[in-house]
């Protein structure tokens, strides 16, 4: 059975789950001193989110635009977390394995 | 053996001189130097600073003088500084990376030379070239590329067919012409964008529905390691080698498509009057 996750369109997945995978992502860069609500990147993003939350047009084009880029956004953070998290795995994994061998 | 020939002798006797590597051919990686990591700017020309240092390209430009376009794309760029805990790591910023590329332009490239870069990989698109050995994987690739593939041909109005061999589909020149046209439409910052999301796919085809909004940057990496995914599925994968490529692919793809978007998207808003 072929195993894998199909994504649909970013305009069909809620906009709030996509915004809530953001700020989990932000949060985890921050160092310990830092407060996200001060984050540039946290004031930026909710700008955007309630600018475009109100509008009176069934279908707005911006709407859409702006949630497919959160959501390219927390896959970017997403991704990017894990491959480095993976390459320091098995990276000490490699290396505890020599200290056995040796 | 016979005694050195003269004329070279002295050349080959001279002492070298002594060779020192630059820092950043040095395997270490650095350590974070910085505090903060802040944006400035307005109207369009922003930079990025760590603490009190602006960031600097290579050639040592800094990011106003190449203006970068938008404050959300330097925000991003920010953004990828800032999650640099210990150590930094440049192989993970690759809006950074685009950004230096922009600017410098080491290659000394024109907008017309990088979509001719990107258009080569039209011909060994990864979507026009099916299995025949295997009829499942073949059933598969049919299900998950054709609705992308009728899409692309609906929109460039072509009729590029999938092939199976070595020889690669048979793309007419108004078509490609068609494609070219329409990657010259978008800035140079866009265009180096969509360089390296082919790059990173091996994909035109995926990587302008991407751009187009029509699949989201998960679904372009899933479908461009379509086979790879058909056959780990099978035989199981390997650890931690597999996992590395999947989320490499991603990041590199989505890197890319945020910045083709970042640079493309305006937006205006009209309010009522009270």
């Amino acid at each position: 059975m072929l195993r894998h996750h199909i994504t649909d369109m970013a305009a069909t997945t809620p906009k709030i789950q996509t915004l809530r995978c953001l700020i989990r992502e932000i949060r985890r860069t921050l160092l310990p001193h830092e407060n996200l609500r001060h984050s540039p990147a946290f004031e930026y993003m909710m700008k955007e989110y309630r600018h475009n939350a109100v509008t009176d047009q069934q279908c707005c084009r911006q709407q859409e635009e702006m949630a497919y880029l959160a959501h390219t956004c927390a896959t970017y953070l997403e991704a990017s977390r894990r491959w480095g998290q993976t390459l320091s795995f098995s990276h000490n994994i490699f290396r505890y394995n020599i200290q056995i061998f040796f | 053996m016979r005694g050195l020939w003269w004329p070279v002798a002295h050349q080959l006797l001279k002492q070298t001189a002594r060779v020192t590597l630059p820092r950043r051919f040095l395997p270490e990686a650095r350590r974070r130097f910085y505090k903060n990591v802040t944006v400035a700017g307005n109207g369009g020309i922003y930079e990025v600073n760590l603490d009190l240092h602006k960031l600097k390209t290579p050639k040592g430009h800094t990011l106003q003088a190449g203006h970068i376009p938008n404050y959300g794309l330097a925000l991003a760029v920010a953004q990828e500084w800032a999650a640099s805990k210990d150590k930094i790591v440049p192989s993970l910023m690759h809006l950074t990376g685009l950004s230096y590329t922009v600017i410098d332009n080491p290659n000394h490239e024109t907008k017309w030379d990088t979509v001719h870069k990107t258009l080569e990989y039209l011909d060994t698109d990864t979507l026009l070239f099916r299995e025949e050995q295997s009829e499942e994987l073949n059933t598969l690739q049919a299900k998950e590329w054709d609705p992308i593939l009728a899409w692309f041909n609906q929109k460039f109005d072509a009729d590029i067919k999938p092939c199976a061999g070595l020889f690669g589909a048979d793309i007419p020149d108004p078509v490609r012409e068609t494609i070219r046209r329409y990657l010259l439409s978008y800035d140079v910052w866009a265009v180096n964008g969509f360089l390296y999301g082919v790059e990173a796919l091996k994909s035109v085809i995926l990587t302008i529905a991407a751009a187009e909004r029509k699949i989201t940057a998960e679904k372009a990496a899933f479908l461009s390691r379509l086979e790879l995914e058909y056959q780990t599925s099978h035989w199981g994968s390997v650890e931690w080698a597999h996992d590395l490529d999947k989320q490499e692919v991603t990041a590199r793809f989505s890197a890319a498509l945020l910045f083709i978007h970042f640079n493309t998207w305006q937006a205006t808003t009209k309010h009522k009057a009270k």
